[in-house]
């Protein structure tokens, strides 16, 4: 499973464009900009840093004093109370999330990275958002956009992308050391250390895990199988050093591991993962730009079993990739940045009968223009090639045969353009259009599965010839500084067309193919969804601060067929308003913060004794809340409350969350 | 109708921010000490600032009045601690400073500053956005309504300034 020559020869030119030209200056210090502007910066809208105000991109920015004071244990739990953004707890360590509407089990259609690093699993297509390997103290901001990004970030960032940022160890001293304890047997323990030599090299460990019951399995809902004791923990070191005030090295190993339950693409079931990862990266500021390359490597070993499959379904997945850029600003309003990217990936085990998995050569280029002080003009363009590899043997009953997969390849184009028009410091105004690529998974390309079911022979075939999927996003945004009130107001509307919605095998329609049942993965049509976001935030200098959003949105689908066993009616899947109050209060030594969240009705569904159930979801309402005592300058206790509208609120066709207390302590040193 | 509009476009009237005022605040000199820790080479610890003024002028008089009392015996920012120097712009040529920061309202007779940074290849700082373009100083910033910082290309080049790519990227150059 190593590099190949081809990874290597990528590699070398990578590295000998990153290191053309005399070094000067230095990578980008998120702290020092943030409060040299005063507002956070961003690299997620086109690859170089931004104000967010001013960057092209709908988006919102979690920040550390967010995620404290949110009392959340996990990042989905602070993603709920972000307007357009739609979460799905599954489990009490198992959740699913959403930008912008389309939300199902298994999500393939966000983009989740750390620092860069995606965390993305491609074998379905999705993120286990309790196998990220961060600690919640480490977290210097979340940067959630809203809309296709795919020109920027490749394959699959198509509804959006969240970007965490961890602190820099070159820049920031974290030292932390939280403990927690909890209802229904939850214990929680991180530490989090820097040692440092300041702007010269520093290294960060960070640990940490969790334990807990699971939610409460009320009768007659028919849960088979679930974790009674959901599990997980996790270790990331990241190391950085600046060898000279112009070049910078980056080193950063992860290991995590999680068990718990949930909806394993819409089946009740338990789950295990191993997951780590490598990566290293060298960046140098020379006179022809800041240039980077980086190279990382993740590897997943997953376990999904449920009454219907007890041995469980092993699946590994390992994706390495190499990646070069330059951004180099060129007659005082240009910005331009250049990159190329190579990316093998790599799926097998039981499912597969083979080693599946593609070998992708991207390219891309943003161009940002500066056309007056208040206008600016961004245009990016990415193509991707990919080309299918698979070795082993198709399972009997798959048209395709070993030949067709390795003959198989995709070219996809995507793009973003936005137009920022800022008349004054206090308004802003952007028009954005974009195109995202969502890659066929893994299981979709190469599924190699047959199943007894009385008299028929059941052959689950991945299909060489799956299209990607593409998402084109309208958008125009305005946000407007209320400086009277100590407040930004932010409104979106959007209007997106996807386009080659991916079926994977084991949802696919049933057809008779050489005298099997074939269930082969497919393109079953397009779907448009119309919304938008409204907000109003802000803070004052007496201590009080407030979040109010609504989003809107509505879906229509254009599928060829409905069959029982697909999961996916996206008219319905998804609630069409969602309501976000947050209010809080700092006074000397204590901070109180609560957080409310209405969503109207959807429809889950579950997979549950050979066919699709759907669930409606009623109404409801959540509020959590948290108090934060600072009993010296280091160590602050506090006490959150979740759920805490009703003892067990169903939000999904799964375990319905109980209503649960937590006091933690955390240490400063 | 008419109403609703007018009543719309009062509550906008009302929520727009007051004019920024001109003179050097507090915050213009956070943001001054901050960008001293992008240059190629950081600059970091104690940097004696000179405070380069025309005494027979009022406002840059007040200007440096005003500077020398914010920064008083030093002043720390991040990595930097910046402790003032006085300048008469008369002596700018022999003065004692790693930064020069030059006060507003010179005109025309801010030239030799830049004469003195080139000459000390060192950097010079202002919030006068004339003497900036004008290319008497290498960097202006400007703190109100909103941070914003332009780099006189030609100066800094003569000053021998520079600075980091990700630095540049969110500035203005001229």
């Amino acid at each position: 499973m190593g590099f190949d020559l081809r990874l290597a020869s990528c590699g070398a030119i990578a590295l000998a464009i990153g290191l053309a030209g005399p070094a000067h200056a230095q990578q980008v210090d998120y702290g020092a900009l943030e409060q040299m502007f005063g507002q956070p910066v961003t690299t997620s809208a086109t690859g170089s840093p931004q104000l967010a105000s001013q960057a092209p991109a709908d988006m919102t920015i979690v920040t550390a004093d967010d995620i404290r004071r949110s009392g959340a244990t996990s990042i989905p739990a602070i993603l709920d109370f972000v307007a357009g953004v739609d979460v799905r707890e599954y489990g009490a360590q198992a959740s699913d999330v959403a930008i912008r509407g389309f939300s199902q089990s298994f999500n393939p259609r966000l983009l989740v990275l750390v620092n860069g690093r995606q965390v993305y699993i491609d074998d379905y297509g999705y993120v286990a958002w309790q196998a990220i390997p961060v600690q919640l103290s480490d977290i210097r901001q979340i940067e959630v956009v809203r809309g296709p990004a795919s020109a920027l970030f490749g394959f699959n960032a198509v509804s959006g992308v969240i970007n965490i940022i961890t602190y820099d160890p070159l820049y920031d001293k974290t030292n932390v050391a939280t403990a927690g304890y909890g209802s229904d047997g939850t214990v929680l323990g991180s530490l989090v250390t820097t040692a440092q030599l300041p702007g010269k090299a520093g290294v960060t460990v960070s640990l940490g895990g969790i334990r807990t019951n699971e939610f409460s399995n009320p009768g007659g809902k028919g849960f088979a199988s679930y974790a009674a004791e959901p599990n997980l923990g996790n270790i990331s070191i990241d190391g950085r050093w600046k060898p000279t005030d112009s070049t910078e090295v980056t080193a950063e190993v992860t290991d995590s591991s999680a068990n718990g339950s949930g909806s394993l693409d819409y089946t009740p079931g338990v789950s295990n993962y191993r997951v780590q990862s490598a990566k290293l990266g060298f960046s140098a500021d020379t006179r022809l730009g800041l240039a980077s390359l980086q190279a990382y490597i993740n590897r997943v070993k997953s376990t999904f079993s449920n009454s219907g499959s007890p041995d469980g379904i092993n699946l590994q997945n390992q994706v390495a990739v190499v990646q070069a850029s330059d951004l180099i600003k060129l007659a005082n309003v240009h910005a331009i940045r250049f990159g190329l990217e190579y990316r093998q990936n790599r799926g097998w085990g039981a499912a597969y009968q083979a080693t599946l998995g593609y070998q992708d050569y991207a390219a891309d280029v943003m161009w940002n223009w500066q056309i007056t002080p208040q206008l600016s003009l961004t245009n990016a363009g990415r193509i991707d090639h990919l080309a299918v590899s698979f070795s082993g043997m198709t399972v009997p009953g798959n048209p395709a045969t070993v030949a067709d997969f390795n003959a198989a390849t995709i070219t996809a184009p995507s793009f973003n353009s936005g137009l920022v028009y800022q008349p004054d410091p206090n308004d802003t105004i952007r028009a954005l259009v974009g195109r995202g690529v969502q890659a066929p998974s893994l299981v979709g390309l190469g599924v190699q599965a047959a199943v007894q079911q009385g008299p028929f022979n059941v052959v689950l075939a991945g299909d060489p010839d799956l299209k990607p999927m593409t998402v084109t996003n309208y958008e125009l945004d305005y946000d407007r500084v209320l400086a009277a009130m100590d407040s930004t107001v932010s409104a979106a509307v959007f209007y997106q067309v996807n386009r080659g919605f991916q079926l994977a095998a084991p949802r696919a329609l049933p057809s008779f193919h050489g005298g099997n049942i074939l269930l082969l993965s497919s393109n079953i049509g397009n779907m448009q969804g119309v919304g938008g976001e409204l907000s109003l935030h802000g803070s004052s200098p007496g201590g009080w601060r407030w979040d109010l959003s609504y989003s809107l949105f509505g879906a229509h689908q254009e599928f060829t067929y409905r069959a029982p066993q697909i999961p996916y009616d996206f008219n319905t899947a998804t609630p069409t308003s969602e309501i976000v109050a947050k209010l809080g209060y700092s006074w000397r030594q204590w901070e109180a913060d609560a957080a409310a969240k209405y969503q109207s009705q959807y429809t889950d569904d579950r997979y549950v004794g050979g066919a699709v159930q759907p669930f409606p979801v009623r109404n409801f309402v959540v509020l959590n809340a948290r108090i934060g005592y600072d009993v010296t300058r280091r160590l602050t206790l506090a006490v959150t409350g979740d759920e805490l509208t009703a003892p067990q609120i169903t939000e999904t066709a799964d375990l319905p969350p109980d209503r649960r207390v937590l006091f933690t302590a955390s240490y400063g040193f | 109708m008419q109403g609703f509009f007018a009543l719309v476009v009062g509550v906008w009237v009302l929520l727009a921010p007051a004019a920024a005022g001109a003179a050097v605040t507090a915050t213009d000199i956070q943001v001054a000490a901050r960008v001293l820790g992008f240059t190629a080479t950081p600059i970091t610890g104690t940097v004696k600032l000179g405070v380069v003024y025309d005494p027979a002028n009022a406002a840059s008089a007040a200007d440096e009045a005003a500077l020398i009392s914010m920064l008083g015996s030093g002043l720390t920012v991040g990595a930097v601690t910046l402790v003032p120097v006085p300048v008469p712009i008369g002596s700018v040529g022999s003065a004692a400073a790693d930064v020069l920061f030059l006060t507003g309202g010179l005109g025309a007779g801010a030239a030799p500053a830049a004469a003195a940074a080139a000459a000390k290849k060192i950097m010079c700082i202002t919030t006068d956005a004339a003497a900036n373009a004008a290319g008497d100083c290498a960097v202006a910033v400007q703190s109100d309504p909103a941070v914003k910082i332009t780099v006189n290309k030609a100066a800094a080049a003569a000053s021998g300034v520079s600075f980091g790519a990700a630095f540049m990227m969110m500035i203005t150059e001229i």
